[in-house]
């Protein structure tokens, strides 16, 4: 017990518990869009996984579901070889 | 002694105004709610970075195969390279030959992680004929209704690369049986005659590296109610120098696939118009003015027994029919790719239709099919990622 009281004590505990509550909204809501974006990932995740196992599953030119992915855009070209995945230009929103 | 009795039975006021403290409630729920958040948030930031993880992976994997791309296509000049994946991600790959093996590894380096992957240079591609269900030589008639997949395109048969005598590679896939053609054909052959599966592999073929296995003589795989059930770890093709007798279903296990390729070397490819297995006289000599060779001619595939027709056999393998392409099935039905240079022969009355699905054809711009030859230029096989094996003890400095 302090010299200030116990009512100065609730009040300070109160406070205390009242920013815990705020962060843990913050953090809650920060988790949140971090989840989201987790989802987000791992589907484009796998549908870049798809698309390197299988180049050739699907129409040449940007791959507008991996917009985003990276800083650059990945592309489908045809080349002699068959149909390959490339870096090209840059993506929508990209980030790395 | 009273007093304390007294003292026990009396409830303890000032726990239980603890307990009721609003104060404290609150801050056990929030304690509470705190954990929760937390242990999400943490677990959301280890997804997070499994599948920064992931994602890098990736990206690395797209650069190996550009790396890959350029460095066979330089012809081996293009070794080391950056890629630019954007938000300053840029993956720097390096290409080196795996040693003692026919192999390279691409290293590609990605926001301080390394990724490897391995990959074969390739001559060429598989000739494209071998992406088609069914290919006909430019001279190759086909009877009207025995296609049922409509059109076949016509092309030159892809060119055999002639392998190397191989007894022991013979052995693991094949078995030589004097008694097969004589049990199934009255006058049996003149070539040698092994059976299919029953080397000392048994149905476990022995691949060799190459991938080729040439059978001097003719090919059978018995007649009999189950399937002919074949295990293979890689591609296969059996180059038969001979005729080969499919007398019932092929199915193939184990993620390899086979090719059953005949040729016509010393011998004549005729029409078995008769089904008894020899050549005789008004039965087309096909490419030939006149027969002469082995009586049971070179090159022919059977597709069912000639004289246990009524059945449908479904065959697990391509097909490349240097002679003729007999049906002796009431329906033969040939998941691989089938390339026949001359066309095709009934045999009985109740003898149907040849069905070329197309089920399992190969890939043909990233592989080579074992035997024939490359088309194109050289390219890099698909890449394999390689997993990095974890130390069982790291190192640590001697004392």
């Amino acid at each position: 017990m302090t010299s200030s009281g116990p009512g100065s004590e609730r009040a300070m505990l109160s406070v205390l518990l009242l920013l815990t509550a705020l962060g843990c909204a913050v953090i809650a809501a920060g988790t949140e869009s971090l989840v989201r974006k987790n989802e987000q990932r791992r589907v484009q995740a796998k549908r870049l996984a798809d698309c390197v196992a299988r180049p050739d599953a699907g129409a040449e030119g940007p791959i507008e579901e991996l917009d985003g992915m990276f800083g650059r855009a990945l592309l489908r070209v045809n080349t002699e070889l068959g149909p390959s995945i490339v870096f090209e230009g840059r993506a929508k929103g990209g980030r790395s | 002694m009273t007093a304390i009795r007294e003292r026990m039975l009396r409830p303890n006021t000032g726990l239980m105004q603890f307990w009721r403290s609003p104060i404290v409630l609150c801050s056990l729920a929030t304690g509470a709610v705190a954990a929760v958040v937390l242990g999400r948030a943490v677990t959301a930031m280890h997804d997070a970075s499994t599948l920064r993880r992931e994602v890098h992976q990736l990206a690395a994997q797209v650069a190996a195969e550009e790396s890959a791309l350029a460095f066979v296509q330089s012809d081996g000049q293009a070794v080391r390279r950056a890629v630019n994946a954007g938000n300053g991600l840029i993956v720097e790959t390096s290409v080196v030959p795996v040693p003692q093996s026919s192999r390279y590894r691409v290293r590609a380096e990605a926001a301080e992680m390394q990724f490897d992957f391995v990959f074969q240079r390739l001559g060429g591609g598989t000739p494209l004929a071998f992406g088609r269900a069914l290919t006909l030589g430019p001279d190759a008639a086909v009877p009207v209704d025995w296609l049922h997949d409509g059109e076949a395109e016509r092309e030159d048969l892809p060119s055999l690369v002639a392998p190397r005598q191989q007894h022991d590679a013979a052995d693991g896939i094949a078995a030589e049986d004097a008694g097969i053609a004589l049990l199934r054909l009255p006058a049996g052959t003149d070539r040698l005659d092994f059976v299919l599966g029953s080397g000392k592999g048994g149905a476990y073929l022995r691949v060799p590296d190459s991938g080729v296995v040439r059978i001097d003589g003719n090919l059978w795989v018995d007649s009999g109610g189950a399937p002919l059930e074949l295990h293979l770890v890689r591609d296969l093709t059996i180059v038969v120098q001979g005729n080969a007798y499919l007398g019932r279903a092929l199915r193939v296990r184990g993620g390899g696939s086979l090719t059953i390729a005949t040729c016509d070397a010393g011998g004549v490819a005729f029409s078995d118009l008769d089904g008894n297995g020899r050549w005789g006289s008004g039965e087309p000599c096909n490419g030939a003015a006149r027969f002469e060779g082995p009586v049971e001619g070179a090159g022919n595939v059977y597709l069912g027994m000639p004289r246990e027709v009524g059945v449908v056999l479904e065959f697990d393998a391509g097909i490349v029919c240097g002679g003729v392409l007999h049906v002796a099935a009431r329906q033969a039905l040939v998941h691989g790719p089938v390339l026949v240079n001359k066309a095709g022969v009934r045999i009985g009355v109740d003898c149907g239709n040849l069905v070329c699905t197309g089920g399992r054809l190969p890939s043909l711009r990233r592989s080579t099919l074992p035997g024939f030859a490359a088309v194109g230029s050289p390219r890099p096989s698909p890449l394999v990622p390689v997993r990095r094996e974890q130390p069982l003890y790291s190192a640590a400095p001697a004392r």
